[in-house]
């Protein structure tokens, strides 16, 4: 159930005694920074249940990054674990995923313009479609009971619900074609499914590695996949590996799944984060907390990790195409943010906010 | 007069009702402990007069704590010196009643109306009460009624939100027997009104899924064998419903209730003769927690034999031996109910010097299933200057063992550690007391220093997508203390103000590698630097008010202390009324609490409101047979 809102003309308690006190309030506002020329948006989750999701943004003038903007400029807090943002229209969509919300502001100086709330569940993920139209992809429930939200962008609410499957999670958006991977959410499933954003219908759906979770096209027009695989649990808590299923990465060729490549182990932290460079020649991947790089061309997956770190987060910057790795550390504290060239090189780092997962380039 | 109110009050100073004095014990040597430490007992006058409000609320009005409260009517624990909910023991009648499983103490499972004496000890105590003692403990006494023939009370209390409460207490006292049997029952909507500052425009909603039910049952019986033979049997029952909140930030609220059950029964026999005092208590716990249909169950059956011992003119020994079986079951401990045993040995050694000094030199040792836990040691020393002053130091080291969540759990992407070590550290304190008092005027200062280091600190840390706790960390905490207290007496008249003040220091010292690097040498989250309360009461023959501003400084609420996430300081105004009549055998009282009279919007918890300005209405009807 939503939160029931109150009248503006609720009634006023009177308090009947009033004793005189030296009142002091303070305030720890920091500064509203300055939005600058252009730069790009760093989502951090923040602790799940702990109300301190952020928003980061780093300048590409000045080098430098100003943390927690969404508080300074709006005077509230974002909310409770943001998955993801998407800056369309001149517009952020903050998708909100702990708060059932997205946040919306405007992409040049970081104003709240509206929250919207209504018919969200769960939410992940936002693609723009039109000027007044747009996807949202929805966990649902539990997680259990994925769809797409459409959302009207005039109005600022959703317009039809499109069941597509357990966990939709990332979109892509070929022509008119919107394929839609379904990630499991707490569960499992293995399909893409594909949306005609024309008419709003599924037209398709390709099954791919178990829970495919991120989605990426590169140079050629071939889609790839994903998948994070599904552990399973005995009783007692211990790892099942027989009823689990490895992460894979899928390519897809007009709409059929044409090379699946089987990750080599279990590991706690799955595969995600697939990501293409600018050239749309490379792609990049977190598995086991390491970033990885592969070919669009190859045939196997790369036995050793471009760069070893613990990352959470991974972007490609379409501005300078270098690669924006995140590290989350504790979920308590500030996490990190590094800039590799192609080459692997770390050319500088960055604090930003709680378990950050991810960029919002302005484009 | 409010004595009557309960039954165990009839030996305090009928005026107590108007003060919240901070009582520091002055004659040590009445008792094993405390030496050393800074004791605050609450006024138990006030206590009578607050029944119903809960234990949350009365500590957020008189503790020199932290009370962390998840909203009105949520989880709330007491944070004491810097540390964390699970480093306060909380004691019932000398009982550690502190959850087997987590280890803390929800104080919506205490109620007021079951206590008779609360004193809140500040400093690590390990060395006397066992596990747990690192930042203090909080003390819940029932105490013999003096009632001779039959009495019957009631209190009857209504307020914002929907709060109800009603308790009946019968008490019967046959000479060398005492019986006393007391039933309450509460609930609240906690429906109230805030500000949702995590939505556009920040509109006001109404705060939902937090209601609160609950009944419970104690009954006391007292038996005085012989003059020197004495034996007690309690037994306290409660029931709690709770729904859970839901952070405002997250718009959907959740449905999740939990439902906890509990049994505390205790047997005391007591012999005192000559200088001698030997005591045996026996005591079983049982704590059922249903959490949506996930349930966990524990037990501790606690059995302590204790002798206190003159051995020479100005020289007492007074050893004691536990044992205690615990056992838990839960869905989450795995198919076997987990089972552990203590055993534990202590001795204090107190000796009276000459010009007026009190040395108490104790030790500890707890066996956990065979193995050894930290040996503790402790020395304390008062020293009294004159009639006036008295200065108090104590060193002792502290620990605390790990919880059965901590060993046993698996599920939900987390996992229990059976490998874990003890906490454990060393906690140093100095104090200052003066009182003095001419005429019509009295008054007392109280200053602590104090310092304790925590090593192998257990934090749940995320490793591989797993949760599970570590020993990952060294904790200082230090800082200062002090409380003050003024009465002035004129005509019919009497005047007091008090208050105390905290400044806290708890910060991260040395961190394992799991911890971010940049937690190093900063501040806990949710402990204050500073914090502190002041109290204003003014008494006019049957008439009493008092006024509570209790404020609390800016709170860091993760790990790096970042600025953006930090709880802002508030400011949380109380008023009381109280007045009474007594009509031969009948008496009455009636009381108003006025809460948050300045309407402070805070979280104690980020994510979770607190009410603005509330209140509440209550009576007292007592009918006494017997003059008393």
């Amino acid at each position: 159930m939503k939160r029931r809102q109150l009248c503006l003309n609720s009634s006023v308690l009177v308090v009947l005694i009033a004793v005189a006190l030296t009142f002091f309030s303070c305030s720890d506002n920091d500064p509203i920074p300055d939005p600058g020329p252009a730069g790009f948006f760093i989502v951090n989750e923040g602790g799940f249940g702990n109300s301190n999701t952020s928003l980061s943004y780093y300048d590409y003038e000045t080098g430098e990054v100003t943390n927690n903007i969404f508080q300074s400029v709006t005077g509230r807090p974002l909310g409770d674990q943001a998955q993801s943002m998407t800056v369309f229209e001149g517009k952020g969509y903050i998708v909100v995923q702990g708060s059932a919300k997205l946040e919306v502001i405007n992409a040049d100086d970081h104003t709240s313009v509206t929250t919207i709330t209504e018919g969200l569940v769960s939410p992940r993920y936002l693609l723009g479609i039109s000027s007044t139209k747009a996807y949202v992809s929805d966990w649902g429930e539990f997680g259990v009971t994925g769809t797409v939200k459409v959302i009207d962008l005039e109005s600022n609410m959703v317009s039809k619900t499109i069941a597509t499957g357990q966990g939709a999670n990332e979109m892509l958006r070929v022509d008119n074609k919107v394929y839609v991977v379904n990630a499991g959410g707490w569960g499992r499933d293995n399909t893409v499914k594909v949306i005609d954003s024309t008419t709003d219908e599924i037209v398709d759906a390709i099954e791919v590695g178990e829970n495919p979770r991120s989605i990426q096209q590169d140079a050629g027009g071939n889609i790839w996949v994903l998948s994070a695989g599904y552990l399973a649990y005995d009783q007692s808590w211990n790892l099942d590996p027989e009823n689990s299923t490895k992460s894979s990465l899928t390519k897809i060729v007009s709409d059929e799944e044409v090379l699946r490549l089987e990750f080599p182990e279990l590991t706690f932290s799955t595969a995600s984060h697939l990501r293409v460079d600018i050239a749309g020649e490379v792609l990049y991947y977190l598995y086991d907390d390491k970033l990885f790089r592969i070919s669009v061309d190859a045939t196997g997956l790369p036995e050793t990790a471009f760069v070893e770190k613990g990352f959470y987060g991974l972007s490609v910057d379409p501005a300078s195409g270098n690669i924006i790795a995140m590290e989350a550390s504790d979920f308590s504290s500030s996490g990190s943010m590094y800039f590799y060239n192609a080459e692997g090189e770390e050319l500088d780092s960055f604090v930003v906010g709680i378990a950050p997962n991810g960029c919002a380039f302005i484009q | 007069m409010f004595f009557w109110m309960s039954p165990g009050s009839q030996a305090q100073r009928t005026d107590t009702l108007l003060w919240l004095k901070e009582v520091v014990v002055r004659n040590p040597e009445q008792t094993a402990n405390p030496i050393g430490l800074h004791v605050q007992r609450i006024d138990t006058g006030f206590l009578q007069a607050d029944e119903g409000n809960g234990f949350t609320e009365l500590m957020q009005k008189v503790a020199g704590a932290n009370v962390r409260a998840y909203g009105l009517g949520g989880l709330a624990t007491i944070s004491l010196r810097g540390t964390g909910p699970s480093h306060t023991a909380v004691l019932w009648n000398g009982i550690n009643i502190q959850g087997v499983a987590a280890g803390q103490m929800d104080l919506n499972l205490l109620s007021n109306g079951f206590a008779d004496d609360v004193a809140i000890q500040y400093g690590g105590s390990s060395v006397t009460f066992g596990s747990g003692a690192i930042g203090g403990t909080l003390s819940v006494n029932n105490s013999k009624p003096s009632t001779e023939g039959l009495e019957f009370s009631t209190v009857l209390r209504g307020g914002s939100f929907g709060s109800l409460y009603q308790s009946y207490e019968a008490i019967a006292g046959f000479n060398k027997v005492k019986l006393a049997a007391k039933y309450f029952r509460n609930k609240a909507d906690n429906d109230f009104t805030f500000r949702n500052t995590a939505l556009h425009n920040a509109p006001k909603e109404v705060w939902e899924h937090a209601g609160t039910s609950g009944e419970g049952i104690l009954i006391q019986q007292y038996y005085d064998i012989k003059t020197d033979h004495k034996l007690s049997l309690r037994w306290w029952y409660q029931d709690n419903y709770q729904e859970v909140p839901t952070p405002f930030t997250i718009i959907t609220v959740g449905d999740d209730v939990q439902k906890d059950r509990l049994h505390r029964i205790l047997l005391n026999y007591n012999y005192q003769r000559n200088g001698t005092d030997i005591d045996f208590k026996t005591a079983w716990l049982f704590n059922r927690l249903n959490y949506e249909g996930s349930v966990t169950e524990t037990n501790a059956w606690i059995n302590e034999a204790e002798a206190t011992i003159w051995l020479a003119e100005r020289l007492y020994l007074n050893t004691g031996l536990n044992y205690t079986h615990e056992t838990g079951n839960s869905n989450f401990y795995g198919t076997d109910i987990r089972r552990r045993n203590r055993l534990t040995t202590y001795a204090h050694l107190k000796r009276n010097w000459s010009h007026g000094i009190v040395s108490n030199l104790s030790v500890r040792q707890e066996m956990l299933d065979g193995k050894l836990v930290p040996f503790i040691p402790s020395l304390s020393v008062n020293a009294t200057l004159n009639k006036k002053m008295f200065l108090r130091g104590s060193t002792s080291r502290v620990y605390r063992i790990p919880t059965f969540n901590d060993l046993y759990w698996r599920g939900s992407g987390a996992e229990g550690n059976p490998d874990l070590a003890a906490e454990s550290g060393w906690g140093e304190e100095i104090g200052w007391n003066y009182m003095d008092g001419s005429g019509n005027v009295t008054w007392e200062l109280d200053l602590s220093l104090y310092g304790n280091q925590i090593q192998n600190w257990i934090l749940w840390t995320e490793t591989d997508g797993i949760w599970s706790p570590e020993n990952v960390k060294t904790v200082w905490s230090r800082g200062m203390a002090w409380s003050g207290d003024l009465q002035v007496f004129a005509n019919e008249w009497i005047v007091g103000i008090g208050g105390n003040y905290q400044y806290t220091l708890s910060t991260n010292k040395s961190l394992a590698a799991a911890i971010n690097s940049r937690e190093r040498n900063k501040q806990l989250p949710y402990v204050p630097y500073h914090q502190g309360k002041i109290n204003v009461s003014v008494r006019h023959k049957n008439f009493r008010i008092i006024y509570i501003h209790a404020v609390t400084g800016k709170q860091f609420t993760n790990g790096d202390n970042s600025e953006a996430f930090a709880l802002p300081r508030y400011d949380v105004g109380y008023i009381k009324f109280i007045t009474h009549m007594d009509i031969h055998y009948f008496r009455g009282a009636l009381f108003v609490d006025l809460n948050n009279i300045l309407g402070e919007e805070y979280n104690a918890r980020r994510g979770y409101p607190m009410p603005g300005f509330y209140f509440n209405i209550g009576i007292n009807l007592n009918f006494n047979n017997t003059e008393t």
